[in-house]
């Protein structure tokens, strides 16, 4: 018997190839890129769980208060020490600093700029789970001047990996490699190429760092003895604060302050608006993509039920002859139910092979590195079982359940049963595909508008043809390179050039003390170190005042300031010759201590997602590592292989590596970026899954109501009037769809701009054309089958019938 | 008002031609009730089909009250189908989702007349076909004669000057057989040609003229004594 069903299956999917292949691939397809969803997602949500102790593991992060409040991701040197030395519930801790910036490596000759290179203590090890192939995790980091490198860096430097004991040269010191970890998954919070002990750090260092709990610069993480209540121990961070910080802030005469907050580090990747962070994941990003994979398996499911319920009315002939044989009610049931299960299996294994074949793809989009074997976490394994017993139950429940009860008599003399009840399931169930398919259309614009905004608002400078170029760190390579810098002067293709980096990713910020009402007040201001011709390069307009000048020896103290800063200040329309300092000492003393000389328009030196800021502009003619460069209008390439021409001539060791400032400026949103690609994409496989469904249903729809076609046209209704009638059912759930999709997509925009400072403003367009295009498709599908009627002879119809 | 000249129809499948009408050559005046008999297969319901415009001749020329149809395109036929010819057929052919006052508008519908007007028209041909009271049921919920008296109703409704019927009584009883022939020997009466299909002599006996075809051939075509009727 089981036999016999699976060939009337067969001959079933075979006579109906073109449904069979809606069927099966659509929802394959559907199945594929939520699989594709939930592993991006369970990536995001499995950050860090590959340390063991994950669960005993906390960030300590701190709240500065300085005349205003700031939250910061680092801590200051001694806390974590502190807090093992304090509270015996810790067990250990470890701390990261200084990795965000590049490192410039010399091996054989050859230097190499690496990043997340990370200085850190001994007990790294202790705290973190790094698979350590090479060396002693007890011993690697003891030493001062030691690194551990993760293979892919001892790879790319040394071209192998049993690299311990070998030596290179980094700022000014030699490293020795004293180990050689595993490359940790790329879901780590902290990425990492290689960790230096913290014992390199000169001794004056570790000094000053210790006494002052003000100087906050350290990633710091600790390890309990068990899970703690992050609550209780946030009380003994406040116990810490008073016993520790508050006197010692009274003793130096700051009148900053400290809150420290603790997260555990299953949290911490969730944990954003932190200044000095590492970057960060959304909930909200998790959340629309989780709505995504549903849509897009909903929209799958849908065209999958809908398509074997509109199949039925075939099969209740057979139905009826297989009960007047002698079948029964049960074995009826068992063969929908095992059809409807065999297909969905089909459509299952198909779409995890399409996952397979397009995974590369999607890494490439999200940035992501998840694999197909992946699905076998429990949750996602789970999911897909889940989805095969409900789609496969719900597909065959109606023709195993309903149709097997009807009389065969009933069935043979054609008259339908239960059609009303399917028929409003179906509409339903089109309403609903199109609510997702339009929900996602509307998604994908309004997010558009966003981006585009973002990428086209005046940002109050010019961020065209702008390149940036570090500089050698070291003396001897400096002075090398300085006839090159002189040369750029006279280069026809080089319009300016400044010896200032260009503010990429915010600024730094410095404690001053600025002028506020007749009085010095403290302030952390976001500041950057310029020389006289970065105004000129970034094109900020002088609204009041003068630029630094070389030839005034008193400018070595002067500053700009920006518009906010003005208005923060206090100082409206009079902001020159106000007193600003730095360089903090007692008494309204300081080592810098000048006048504002400039007033500048404000400009977007960080992303959009944050308000402008108060920012002072100091004066350092000799200028620093950064080389900012705006290209004369021309052949860019040409200018550009010039210069790493005769840049490499003086310097052969050193990379010419230069980037474009605009280039820059969108990393400050790649996560929106990245975030939008793979939305875009995804909502044109709802889009076309939705279509596929239409498609079909239509057919479908026509077959069953060709007699009804064949009489309108004898009686001389058109094409046109025609395609009204087959179509208007569906405009009309389009229109349904719309309503309640838009205000939905309105809605959810909103809360997700409220992440940026800066919003686009709503564009009915962008909802409009999701609505012309949902119509437009679906016109396409319409046009397409009443082209197909229009052909057909009408009396064929109603024979046919 | 029907000129057939030289009427030929073939059907072709991928390996099979089949002649249904052969170099026929007919003409039907205005007022004249027309039985085409014949054996099944005979070209019978082609021939109707192409008298009603819902089907193309492969040669020859067909003129409609002195209107060249040959050459016409589907729009032109299909507005000049709607405006002159009225359809009966075997199995009723009604639409189950509409009433029956939707069911006899409907071809009013597609002549673009007003609400008010076919309100008025479809009132008064259900009356004339005495199923007024059962204006708002469907087409289920009647019996077969019923449904032919529908289905008269729709045809006469927009007042062609043809009314095709194709086996009209085929689905029928004796009883409410001989009421729809009824119908149509008075809707004739009263100035409309009817040209029908049947197999049944009996029923062909109401017309004035028979004409029979053989393997799409025209066989004869005689006139019937008036005493007949």
């Amino acid at each position: 018997m089981l036999l016999n069903n699976l060939k009337i299956l067969w001959k079933n999917l075979k006579n109906n190839k073109v449904y069979t292949f809606i069927n099966i691939f659509g929802l394959a397809v559907g199945i594929s890129a939520s699989t594709l969803i939930a592993l991006y997602i369970h990536d995001e949500l499995s950050y860090d769980s590959h340390h063991e102790k994950n669960d005993r593991i906390y960030r300590l992060t701190t709240t500065l208060d300085m005349n205003g409040e700031m939250d910061v991701a680092v801590t200051n040197y001694a806390l974590a020490p502190t807090l093992l030395k304090d509270y015996p519930e810790v067990k250990s801790y470890a701390r990261f600093f200084g990795g965000q910036q590049e490192n410039e490596i010399e091996v054989n000759n050859e230097i190499f700029n690496i990043d997340n290179l990370w200085i850190t203590d001994s007990t790294v090890f202790e705290v973190f789970t790094y698979d350590m192939i090479i060396g002693d995790p007890t011993t690697a980091l003891a030493a001062p001047n030691s690194i551990v490198l993760t293979e892919q860096l001892a790879e790319r430097l040394f071209g192998r990996t049993d690299v311990v004991g070998e030596e290179f040269r980094t700022n000014n010191s030699i490293l020795s490699v004293t180990g050689v970890i595993a490359n940790p998954p790329s879901n780590s919070e902290i990425p990492i190429n290689g960790l230096i002990s913290i014992s390199t750090l000169p001794q004056g260092f570790h000094q000053t760092f210790n006494q002052d709990w003000f100087r906050i610069a350290f990633h710091s993480y600790i390890l309990t003895n068990k899970p703690i209540d992050t609550k209780d121990f946030a009380k003994k961070l406040d116990e810490v604060n008073e016993k520790y910080v508050l006197p010692w802030g009274e003793a130096n005469g700051t009148t900053a302050s400290h809150d420290y907050h603790i997260t555990p580090l299953k949290e911490v990747h969730f944990d954003h608006g932190l200044e000095y962070d590492l970057p960060k994941g959304r909930m909200s990003n998790i959340y629309i993509f989780a709505v995504l994979a549903i849509f897009l398996l909903l929209i799958a499911s849908f065209n999958f039920i809908n398509l074997t319920l509109a199949q039925q009315s075939k099969r209740s002939k057979e139905v009826g002859i297989r009960k007047t044989l002698g079948a029964t009610r049960k074995s009826l049931i068992v063969q929908f139910l095992m059809e409807s299960f065999v297909i969905t299996f089909v459509s299952i294994i198909l779409g995890l092979a399409l996952t397979e074949l397009f995974i590369d793809q999607f890494n490439d989009l999200s940035a992501k590195n998840v694999a197909i074997l992946d699905i076998l976490e429990p949750g996602i394994l789970f999911s897909l079982i889940g989805i095969f017993i409900l789609i496969g139950g719900v597909a065959g429940a109606y023709p195993a359940f309903v149709l097997s009860s009807a009389h065969p008599v009933t069935i043979l003399a054609g008259q339908k049963s239960g059609n009303g009840r399917v028929g409003i399931l179906r509409k339903s169930l089109i309403m609903l595909q199109f609510l997702f398919s339009l929900f996602m259309i509307a998604g994908t614009s309004l997010i558009g508008d966003q981006m585009n905004y973002i990428q086209e608002k005046n940002l109050g400078f010019d961020r065209e043809n702008l390149i940036s170029l570090n500089l050698p760190s070291d003396t001897t390579a400096r002075k090398i390179i300085a006839p090159w810098i002189e040369e750029l002067k006279g280069n026809p293709k080089i319009a300016s050039f400044s010896r200032s980096a260009l503010p990429t990713g915010g600024p730094g910020e410095l404690m001053f003390r600025v002028e506020m009402d007749g009085q010095l007040t403290e302030k952390t201001v976001k500041t950057t170190f310029v020389d006289e011709h970065f105004i000129e390069v970034l094109n900020l307009k002088m609204l009041q005042g003068r630029n630094f000048s070389p030839e005034i020896p008193t400018d070595a103290v002067a500053f700009i300031v920006n518009e906010t800063a003005a208005k923060q200040f206090g100082w409206g329309n009079e902001p020159l010759d106000k007193r600003v300092q730095w360089g903090l000492l007692d008494n309204n003393q300081a080592q810098n201590d000048g006048k504002v000389i400039g007033l500048i328009n404000d400009f977007h030196f960080m992303s959009l997602h944050n308000p402008l800021e108060p920012l002072i502009l100091c004066y350092n003619p000799a200028g620093g590592n950064g080389l900012s460069i705006r290209l004369a209008a021309g052949d860019y390439s040409k200018t550009l292989d010039a210069l790493e021409s005769s840049w490499s001539k003086l310097l052969p060791s050193h990379d010419f590596n230069y980037s474009f400032f605009d280039e820059d400026l969108e990393t400050n949103y790649a996560e929106e970026i990245q975030m939008y690609r793979v939305f875009s994409y995804f909502a044109i496989v709802s889009i076309l899954l939705a279509c596929l469904g239409l498609f079909s249903l239509l057919s479908y729809s026509i077959q069953s109501r060709t007699k009804e076609i064949g009489i309108r046209k004898v009686l001389g209704a058109s094409t046109r009037q025609i395609s009204w009638i087959i179509a208007k059912d569906f405009f009309m759930l389009l229109g349904v769809a719309f309503i309640i999709s838009t205000p939905i997509a309105y809605y959810l925009w909103l809360r997700w701009l409220e992440d940026y400072a800066y919003q686009s403003p709503l564009n009915i367009g962008s909802l409009v054309i999701s609505l012309l295009l949902g119509i437009g498709l679906s016109l396409l599908a319409v046009a397409y089958h009443s082209w197909r009627i229009s052909r057909q002879n009408p009396i064929d119809s109603i024979r046919e019938e | 008002m029907i000129e057939l000249q030289n009427i030929t129809k073939k059907y072709r499948t991928s390996d099979i031609e089949t002649t249904a009408l052969n170099d026929l050559s007919l003409t039907i005046n205005e007022g004249e009730f027309v039985s085409i008999m014949g054996t099944s297969g005979c070209g019978k319901s082609t021939l109707l089909n192409i008298i009603g415009m819902l089907d193309k001749p492969n040669n020859g020329e067909y003129k409609f009250n002195e209107t060249n149809v040959t050459g016409l395109s589907e729009a032109e036929r299909t507005a000049l189908r709607k405006s002159s010819i009225g359809f009966i057929f075997q199995n009723f052919n009604l639409i189950d989702e509409l009433s029956v006052f939707d069911n006899v508008a409907l071809p009013l519908q597609y002549l673009n007349i007003s609400k008010a007007e076919r309100k008025a028209k479809v009132e008064a041909v259900l009356e004339k076909m005495g199923i007024a009271h059962r204006a708002k049921h469907y087409p289920s919920q009647l019996s077969g004669g019923q449904q032919q008296r529908v289905a008269v109703s729709r045809a006469v409704v927009t007042e062609p000057k043809l009314v095709l019927a194709d086996e009209p009584t085929g689905n029928l009883d004796s009883h409410f057989g001989k009421e729809v022939l009824d119908i149509l020997c008075s809707l004739n009466e009263s100035g409309t040609t009817i040209v029908m299909v049947t197999h049944s002599k009996n029923d062909a006996k109401y017309s004035k003229r028979i004409i029979e075809l053989y393997d799409g051939k025209l066989l004869q075509s005689s006139d019937l004594e008036p005493s007949i009727l």
